[in-house]
């Protein structure tokens, strides 16, 4: 068995992100990047379906530039067996990626595909399911639990009407919500090991059709500030102002 | 750009939902909006309350288990020429649209908090920053968060009309854990009550539950108390859980990561409970109590 984990480089999530003075990007020199911890939740997860069965193989694979080959080295340190560059120089949108997967898929099966379920950039949970869809594969999304039997899996999710659980065939496409697990912590000699592991990289430009921008973005700006209010450790006073809110 | 449909599911407040869809297709200079609501036999249909939407077409799936994405694909996939469609943004339909949007090679626009002609603003990076995106595409496919979309309710002369609908897809999903109160809705509600990890224990989390029926007020929750157990993941408030924007806000035991702030700051008023000065939540709440929040909860009851 063969599981795909795609992962995303973002900005790390300790970052405060700013806004170039183009008024439209973020500022990303000089800035520390890392996986977005939403994929590094979903190759967590792969390592510890192959750590149970040997006979699974984990490949990690990133869509970007030659420099995002630092977040594939960690995942190789972490336990991936396998790394896969789809390289790319310019910035893609979620559908763009979902179909430059797709084609990636269909010329080299895998059996399960792991994603994180958002980014933290871009905050837009699509590509899992774009994916599912162009490849016609049965997704669970959200997942907090993963479980393989032998032919399916069974998954319980998060949705707002409380938590689900479900069986699903392979293929698949899975992707990880927060409470799924705890990525492990990758020691030093892990990390100087997988410095001379291979990443195979694939051209992805020749992959993707040109068909121009679907959206534009126009403006990046700062949300409305709130302002501070008042705090106070006097109890009677915070009362009474409470019950004047609530009246 | 001129047709538009509203998809809408059962949820509580539908009219209040429905007409923060319509409020966002006329941002969008709609002309005609009709709608699709996709229900269970035994979901109650829609009260005939709605604003300037001119037809609703009830899709009611012969099944008793709750409707899954690929049934919402599969209505939508008989309705002939079918243009934008605009709806809310909740876990169904983070499911459906952005597949129904690869399938017809569209990029969605989903979060959508404002709306002018064809540009639409939504928070990207929790909430940190906002984007306005211009939309190339001959079709628009939405999801909008519904609080940022208040307008007049106009009752008006809209149309209906039933369809029976078999789908192919039929949903093998259970429901392990939902909690069932009468609290209000806690996306819609005009009042949470949130609980963090400062609640110390599932028993304390008990006077959250309280204190909100005492209110008559929503339950919410922090990722830590989630996660501690103290409650289930639909009350979870923040970047990844429910985004929400109730009249009053009040916070117990909640430090206030800026993940979770990313859930909360677009309430009216902000009030925080916490035992640490140093909480960020003091930076963004209209009034603060530093101290014991237990006391605060035991004045508030009696």
């Amino acid at each position: 068995m063969k599981i795909l984990v795609c992962l995303k480089k973002t900005l790390d999530y300790n970052v405060n992100p700013q806004i170039a003075p183009d008024q439209q990007s973020i500022v990303e020199t000089g800035v520390k990047m890392s996986t977005n911890p939403f994929c590094e939740i979903a190759l967590e997860a792969a390592i510890q379906l192959h750590e149970n069965n040997p006979t699974i193989e984990t490949h990690a694979l990133c869509i970007g530039p030659e420099s995002h080959q630092d977040i594939l080295k960690r995942a190789l340190a972490m336990g991936a067996h396998h790394a896969h560059l789809l390289k790319c120089e310019h910035p893609l949108s979620t559908l763009e990626k979902a179909q430059l997967l797709k084609t990636y898929i269909e010329n080299h099966p895998y059996d399960l595909v792991l994603m994180g379920k958002q980014s933290i950039d871009q905050d837009h949970n699509h590509i899992p399911q774009m994916l599912g869809a162009l490849l016609n594969w049965d997704t669970g999304l959200f997942c907090s639990k993963i479980m393989l039997n032998n032919d399916h899996l069974t998954v319980e999710r998060e949705i707002d009407e409380g938590l689900c659980q479900r069986n699903i065939m392979l293929p698949c496409i899975l992707s990880s919500d927060l409470r799924l697990n705890q990525p492990r912590f990758i020691s030093l000699p892990k990390i100087i090991q997988a410095k001379n592991k291979p990443v195979a990289i694939i051209q992805a430009d020749s992959l993707l059709k040109g068909t121009g921008p679907k959206l534009t973005r126009t403006k990046l700006e700062l949300p409305p500030a709130r302002k501070k209010g008042t705090t106070t450790n006097d109890l009677s006073e915070f009362l009474s102002q409470l019950k004047e809110v609530l009246k | 750009m001129s047709k538009f449909h509203i998809i809408i599911t059962p949820q509580t407040n539908e009219s209040q939902l429905i007409n923060a869809l319509a409020c966002a297709a006329s941002k969008m200079g709609a002309t005609a909006i009709d709608g699709i609501y996709i229900k269970r036999l035994q979901d109650p249909g829609l009260k005939p309350i709605l604003s300037n939407i001119n037809h609703i077409t009830t899709y009611e799936i012969s099944q008793s288990t709750s409707i899954t994405a690929q049934q919402v694909m599969e209505v939508l996939g008989n309705i002939p020429a079918l243009d934008s469609l605009i709806t809310i943004s909740n876990t169904l339909s983070k499911e459906w649209l952005p597949a129904f949007a690869a399938l017809n090679n569209i990029m969605p626009i989903t979060d959508v908090i404002d709306i002018k002609n064809q540009t639409f603003k939504r928070p990207i990076f929790a909430g940190n920053l906002i984007e306005t995106l211009e939309n190339n595409q001959e079709r628009a496919l939405i999801s909008i968060r519904p609080q940022f979309f208040k307008a007049p309710t106009n009752p008006s002369n809209t149309s209906f009309s039933n369809v029976s609908f078999s789908p192919k897809n039929t949903s093998s999903e259970s429901l392990l854990s939902t909690d069932i109160s009468d609290l209000p809705d806690l996306l819609t509600a005009k009042k949470v009550v949130s609980g963090g990890r400062g609640l110390g224990s599932k028993d304390n989390f008990v006077k959250i539950h309280q204190l909100a029926k005492q209110l008559n007020a929503a339950v919410g929750a922090s990722r830590a108390a989630v996660d501690l157990g103290y409650i289930s993941n639909e009350h979870q408030v923040g970047q990844t859980g429910k985004i929400i924007a109730p009249d009053i806000y009040i916070a117990f035991g909640i430090s206030g990561a800026i993940q979770h702030l990313a859930g909360i700051k677009d309430s009216g008023i902000i009030i925080a409970v916490n035992k640490d000065p140093d909480a960020p939540i003091f930076e963004f709440a209209d009034i603060g109590y530093v101290g014991d929040l237990f006391e605060v909860i035991h004045a508030l009851m009696t």
